[in-house]
């Protein structure tokens, strides 16, 4: 429901604006009807108003303004002449549309209010007018055809019948003709004005009137107070502000040894004013988190009647404000964290009884403001998570040593579940599946500079907190300053600075096999140093060679050594570690740059800015740096992890992570990790045979089994399925909501790889390539093929997707949403553009996409003018083209044929659609 | 592999005005379109980690540049003299600064002056170059900006 209010809004939005706009537009052409253009855009709005209309169930508004759009088409053919009347007419009906937005405005529905003998003089019009000029329509318009030769009505009296409803009989019989023959339209059977009195139609249309008078009286409150603007000039001017600001800044600096009062008076007016000004750009990009956590509601409705699990939702805080790009990137991690939550965290009725807790179990999502930061937190009173099972699992995958995990705290061990590689499937089934992803979820809130807590008390139930800042662009950060060079660091990842004098220096601080420790309250916090870390020694020697020339920049260090220890306590997602630097300067805002693509790799760097003294200077990645740093002290007991972790930071995002495993040859092959849901361990005395097809009953679902020995490691014997007694290992794959298990030998690891799959050496029906890890050679699994092959079940192509570009045109909101989410669903990124022009645009300066979905009906440059321009172009002569209409014209259909579009559809058809990019993707165009 | 592919190198991609510069003994050029301004020396943030020829960050009028030094990435003594030049050059939305040791003219070339053999070069500079045009007193390297960024 909340999900379709966001879609009402944009309706009601979008067509309130239409609306607004119609009049004047249908007025000026009315005094100059050679203005095709303007034609074309009313015709537009109300086409686009009558597609959402329908799609959301408004069936008057879609009746009134499918008559309109009829009209309007034939004025467009120049079929009929645009005059006063027609105008009033015309007018009437949006007013009309008006007086039933706003009823869907106020209360949901379309009203009370009954069109019908608007409905029907607009129709004795259309009426009129094909018997006048004798001529068919296409059937798609309208089926009155068939009406035109049965009746012989009174023309003229049906036109007079608009203003003035007193030719009794006339009238009445034309009411019956326009009844009996336009019943696809379907006019309203409880009260059809033929019943009605006279006088009650004449006092019902007058009604009508008045209660438009009135209507125009009251403000229209979306359409007055609400401007749309283009996201991409809200970023520009987030730009500019940000500039504002460091020039603030600088100007404030300078006021410091300033003495002219006047001066300092209007600088710190300047000041506020920036401020202010700062504040309120954000808030035009800040949505609710609502928009997001909203639609959880359905998906834990759905899954948990799937799972036979009973689950009731708390949301809270769903007006907490969060920036919209941010906004967008949490939303896939916490879909996860929301489904792993019912999947796992929630036990069954039966178990959640025995255990005493009521059948009803609840998660609650909350979203607010905390220190600075929006948190988001998901809470169930589910079995949480067992930490002994975790650790058992993160040995036995040699994640950590025994040694180590006898000196981890409960928190560590409940990290553990967010790095890579760990999967705590086999054994652990009451939180299998638990560990694939986790390092996604987080690696993305990371991403955008969040973070995330996890807590769990084994048997009440465990909670996600997701910490996220506010913005993007600008930050507080602390400078600090080591070896004469500075680096800032966001005040968010801080969480106290410690001075330590030299006489305490000993007790404070530890040395333990070379690392440094340092103890705060009780607790021992693990050092790293800066100025060591990043070698600033011979830096700040180059950078002294390279700046001699400006020498007021950076002084000499001074010769004395410090008697002081400056720490920088700092958080990165949970783990809390030291930074020691030679100084803490002051505080102060900056804006976040990127860093150009010759230094981005670097993750200890997250981006740099510009000081108030106009000095660049390099933000520190609180996260990244202590991958980057944090274990080479560690060398001997240097675990897999930690050389995941940072081979990942090291090569950026283009890798592919593999699922290792062994089948019964010994060798090792791989399955891209996207495909694998979770790893089971399954009794080998409960499968069942269909024919020589292995079924496993797999939560409640029958799930074939999968032996790869059969045709990829022909030499060795396949495992013995009836054996009895005999634990399988079994790597479960979804497909299209249908689930696979593959039996291998044994699960060895998650691998990154980012090399191209070889695909040379496979001549073997469902293999892929190999690629190396190790340097040794993985056979890469074709899972389709594989059960293709194997079951002779064609899986869905869709997950072959991998987020391939696609180019939307379209002007409509709402179908814009429609469509986007359909393309998304499919896994398919797309690209937005809301015209013809801006689809070109783009399209010229993205040639990695392959496939454009346009619209027809679109201001500026509408789908066929696209269609055109695409394929005049030489460069873009692979490019696929679909159109979609609301309803495909037989007229339309030849021209887009004719342009040279691939395909023309409809709308509303979701499976057609993807058959198609189907089809255009085997044909290697996607 | 560079060869060849200059072999191909189509007269369109012959720029016909180019910026020159002298970079140690010799001089190099690129296309006057490539180059956003030059600009005097300006402070450096440098860099910890990277490529030893990355020189650092420079503030440009609040924009972030990347600057590059070609003395170090052509194997030349790093000693450029307090005069030497940044040549600003925008690439992908990041800016580049090439330093250089003197800005030169911008010069008409003609195509036909152009020659792609890249024998007479420095084997460290042949992966960066299109090619050389030969003016009156003096070879001008073409630098192929896309092997350098």
């Amino acid at each position: 429901m909340s999900q379709n209010k966001a879609i009402i809004e944009e309706f009601i939005f979008e067509t309130n604006e239409s609306l607004s706009s119609i009049g004047q537009e249908l007025t000026q052409f009315e005094s100059d009807t050679t203005n095709v253009e303007i034609l074309n855009e009313v015709y537009r709005k109300v086409h686009t108003m009558k597609g959402s209309a329908n799609f959301l169930g408004f069936k008057k508004l879609q009746k009134i303004t499918h008559i309109l759009e009829n009209i309007l088409d034939l004025v467009r053919e120049h079929k009929i002449e645009v005059n006063s009347n027609l105008t009033d007419l015309l007018l009437k009906g949006f007013d009309s549309c008006q007086v039933i937005v706003k009823n869907i405005e106020e209360n949901e529905t379309e009203g009370e209010g009954n069109f019908d003998t608007l409905r029907l003089q607009l129709l004795s019009f259309l009426e009129s007018i094909l018997q006048e000029k004798n001529f068919s329509l296409d059937d798609t318009q309208l089926n009155l055809t068939s009406s035109i030769q049965l009746k012989k009505p009174d023309i003229s009296q049906l036109e007079k019948k608009s203003e003035e409803v007193d030719n009794k009989q006339k009238e009445k019989a034309s009411l019956n003709i326009v009844k009996e023959t336009v019943e696809n339209i379907n006019l309203s059977t409880q009260s059809t004005p033929k019943q009605k009195k006279d006088s009650e139609i004449k006092m019902e249309l007058e009604k009508e009137l008045t209660e438009d008078a009135a209507n125009k009286n009251v403000s229209n409150k979306s359409a007055d107070s609400y401007v749309r603007v283009h996201v991409s000039l809200l970023d520009k001017i987030m730009n500019i502000v940000g500039e504002l600001v460091l020039n603030r800044n600088q100007i404030m600096q300078y006021m410091n040894d300033c003495q002219e009062y006047e001066l300092q008076k209007l600088s710190h007016k300047l000041n506020i004013i920036t401020s202010e000004l700062q504040n309120q750009i954000m808030n035009t990009r800040m949505q609710p988190v609502g928009n997001v956590i909203n639609k959880f509601e359905r998906v834990i409705r759905d899954l948990a009647k799937t799972q036979g699990k009973k689950i009731t939702l708390h949301i809270s805080g769903q007006d907490t404000e969060l920036d919209k790009t941010l906004l967008e990137s949490v939303k896939d991690p916490l879909t996860h964290l929301v489904r792993n939550c019912v999947d796992h965290g929630i036990e069954a009725p039966s178990v959640r009884e025995a255990r005493g807790k009521p059948e009803m179990a609840s998660i609650n999502i909350r979203a607010y403001h905390e220190g600075g930061q929006v948190a988001i937190e998901i809470s169930d009173d589910g079995a949480g998570i067992d930490p002994q099972k975790i650790l058992n699992k993160a040995i036995e995958k040699s994640i950590i040593t025994q040694e180590q995990a006898a000196q981890f705290s409960e928190q560590k061990i409940l990290n553990l579940i967010f790095t890579p590689g760990f999967s705590t499937a086999e054994k652990v089934t009451n939180i299998s599946g638990r560990g694939v992803g986790m390092d996604v979820v987080k690696s993305n809130i990371e991403k955008i500079g969040g973070s995330v807590h996890i807590n769990s008390h084994l048997g009440e139930g465990s909670s996600f907190k997701l910490k996220i800042p506010l913005t993007l662009a600008i930050i507080p950060a602390l400078h600090v300053c080591a070896e004469g060079e500075n680096f800032a660091i966001a005040q968010s990842n801080l969480i106290e600075l410690v001075r330590i004098e030299e006489e305490n220096l000993h007790q404070s601080i530890e040395t333990i096999k070379g690392t440094q420790l340092l103890r705060l309250r009780g607790e021992i916090i693990p050092l790293l140093n800066l100025k060591k870390s990043l070698n600033l020694e011979v830096l700040h020697e180059s950078s002294l060679r390279i700046n001699a020339q400006f020498e007021e920049g950076i002084e000499k260090i001074s010769a004395h050594k410090n008697t002081v220890t400056n720490i920088v306590v700092l958080n990165a997602d949970g783990q809390i570690y030291g930074l020691i630097v030679d100084e803490i300067l002051d505080t102060e805002e900056i804006v976040v740059k990127p860093l150009s693509s010759k230094v981005k790799e670097i993750s200890a760097f997250a981006g740099a800015a510009i000081l108030g003294n106009g000095k660049v200077t390099l933000i520190i990645d609180v996260v990244g740096f202590l991958n980057t740093f944090g274990h080479y002290h560690d060398e001997k007991s240097e675990t897999k992890t930690f050389t995941l972790k940072q081979g990942l930071q090291i090569s950026g995002n283009l890798q592919q992570e593999y699922l290792i495993f062994t089948l019964q040859d010994k060798r090792k092959y791989a399955l891209p990790l996207v495909l694998v849901d979770r790893l089971e361990e399954i009794d080998s005395r409960k499968v069942e045979f269909t024919g020589k097809q292995p079924i496993y009953h797999y939560r409640n679902k029958p799930m074939p089994l999968i032996l790869l020995e059969d045709f990829i490691a022909t030499d060795a014997k396949p495992i013995s399925l009836s054996q009895n007694d005999n634990k399988l290992k079994c790597i479960v794959v979804t497909i299209n909501k249908l689930s696979y298990g593959i039996i291998v030998d044994e699960i060895f690891d998650i691998s990154k790889n980012q090399d191209e799959i070889n695909s040379d050496a496979s001549k073997i029906d469902g293999v892929l390539g190999t690629i190396f890890i190790d340097d040794r050679a993985v056979t890469v699994l074709d899972f389709y093929r594989v059960v293709e092959l194997k079951t002779g079940i064609k899986p869905f192509e869709h997950s072959r997707y991998s987020r391939q570009k696609v180019l939307l045109a379209e002007d409509s909101a709402i179908f814009r949403k429609l469509i986007t989410d359909l393309l998304l669903e499919i896994n398919l990124t797309p690209v937005i553009a809301h015209n013809g022009k801006e689809a070109l645009d783009i399209l010229k300066e993205n040639k990695d996409i392959k496939l454009v979905i346009s619209d027809i009906e679109m201001p500026v440059m509408d789908g066929f003018e696209l269609g055109e321009a695409i394929r005049e172009n030489e460069s873009l002569k692979n490019v696929k083209l679909i159109a979609l209409t609301s309803k495909v014209k037989e007229s339309d259909l030849q021209k887009t044929k004719e342009i040279g579009f691939d395909y023309h559809l409809e709308k509303f058809k979701k499976d057609i659609i993807i058959e198609k990019i189907d089809i255009i993707a085997k044909e290697g165009s996607l | 592999m560079s060869e060849i592919e200059t072999r191909n190198l189509k007269k369109k991609d012959i720029p016909t005005q180019v910026t020159g510069f002298r970079v140690g003994e010799n001089y190099y050029g690129i296309s006057v379109l490539d180059v956003q301004e030059v600009v005097k020396p300006h402070s450096i943030t440098p860099i910890p980690l990277v490529e030893e020829y990355i020189r650092g960050l420079i503030n440009l009028r609040g924009q972030i540049v990347t600057s590059l030094s070609l003395r170090k990435l052509f194997q030349i003594e790093e000693d450029y003299g307090d005069n030497h030049m940044n040549v600003i050059i925008k690439k992908d939305d990041s800016l580049f600064s090439l330093v250089v040791d003197e800005i030169l003219d911008v010069i008409s070339v003609e195509n036909e002056k152009f020659e792609q053999s890249q024998d007479i070069i420095d084997k460290n500079l042949q992966k960066y170059i299109k090619g050389v045009f030969v003016l009156k007193d003096k070879l001008l390297i073409l630098l192929d900006l896309n092997k350098i960024i």
